[in-house]
């Protein structure tokens, strides 16, 4: 039987905790602080692994809407590079209908959409459509960074998440 | 963060006065002798460049170094006094004046940096195994995103 990843990860986690932690009393501090970052990165993939499908998917979701949204804004003025971001939109449309489609595919996918409205808003630079593109980017992007905030809540940084929005890709 | 980009480059003030800039001007990164109450040396000086004392300023008040004052409400600067009385001890022990068109500016700039050294410089270093502490660098990458959502909050209050 094939374990999951689930029990693997609950097995090193309760050995570095209960085992190797503890034989570390009086270690030099570096040692011990390495030990725990480990912890804490290996509790972070144990909560977020099962979850990531989802999640990929949702943060692609939001950069296609982001993306075809420019797209419509900018127009004819910008055919170039509308044309390049038009050919992503359509690869991550594809993407999300295909049932074979991975974690890595997912996130190549959503960099060309980040790097395509990137590239869109530069050629928008010093054209009529720049400042309303700018908005519209700005505007967009606010809750995607919400839910990356929200994914990354487990490392613990976040002074007050219980504030965050909800998770859209549970 | 393209768009932040284009506004520092079209935004930059022209310099009034070349300073020191030590570019990681923070609580944490300074000795401090409790006995003679006094800062005895500053650490860090990899990001140290000849520049704008202004960018230095801000750096100090950003709300990653910041911890609240016992009211529970007030920012204090570095953890240790709040942001105006931080300033006003600036110029009275500089003779120099705080800009609030520099620091506006410089809000912005600051937080573009920590937001490239968080999500991309460190996130990239761990990746390739650039360090001998990736496993920190690769945590403390956990923040980038509360940088970043400041980032994106107070450049769209700025930008208007």
């Amino acid at each position: 039987m094939i374990k999951p990843f689930d029990t693997q990860l609950q097995v090193a986690l309760r050995a570095l905790n209960e085992v190797v932690a503890p034989a570390l009393t009086g270690a030099e501090k570096h040692v011990v602080e390495q030990l725990h970052l480990t912890i804490a990165t290996l509790g972070f993939v144990k909560e977020r692994l099962p979850q990531a499908r989802r999640y990929y998917r949702m943060e692609l979701r939001s950069f296609l809407d982001l993306a075809t949204q420019a797209v419509t804004l900018a127009g004819v003025g910008l055919a170039d590079a509308c044309a390049g971001l038009d050919d992503c939109i359509g690869a991550a449309e594809a993407l999300l209908l295909d049932p074979e489609a991975d974690l890595p595919d997912y996130e190549a996918a959503t960099g060309a959409l980040r790097d395509g409205i990137a590239r869109l808003s530069s050629e928008a630079a010093g054209t009529p459509r720049q400042q309303e593109l700018e908005r519209l980017i700005l505007n967009g992007s606010k809750q995607i960074i919400e839910q990356s905030r929200v994914w990354c809540v487990p490392f613990g940084f976040e002074p007050a998440p219980d504030a965050l929005p909800a998770a859209k890709w549970l | 963060m393209e768009i932040v980009y284009r506004w520092l480059i079209a935004n930059a003030p022209v310099l009034d006065r070349v300073s020191i800039v030590h570019g990681d001007y923070r609580s944490g990164n300074f000795l401090f002798d409790e006995g003679a109450g006094a800062i005895t040396a500053w650490l860090d000086w990899e990001g140290a460049t000849l520049g704008d004392r202004h960018q230095d300023l801000t750096y100090a008040t950003m709300p990653t170094f910041q911890h609240l004052a016992e009211d529970g409400v007030t920012p204090l600067a570095s953890g240790m006094l709040p942001v105006e009385e931080f300033f006003a001890a600036y110029e009275q022990a500089s003779g120099l004046s705080v800009d609030p068109d520099r620091i506006r500016y410089f809000n912005i700039y600051n937080r573009y940096l920590v937001v490239v050294l968080l999500l991309a410089a460190s996130t990239r270093a761990s990746m390739h195994s650039g360090t001998h502490q990736d496993v920190l660098v690769n945590y403390v990458a956990g923040v980038g995103y509360i940088a970043l959502s400041d980032l994106r909050d107070r450049f769209a209050e700025c930008a208007g």
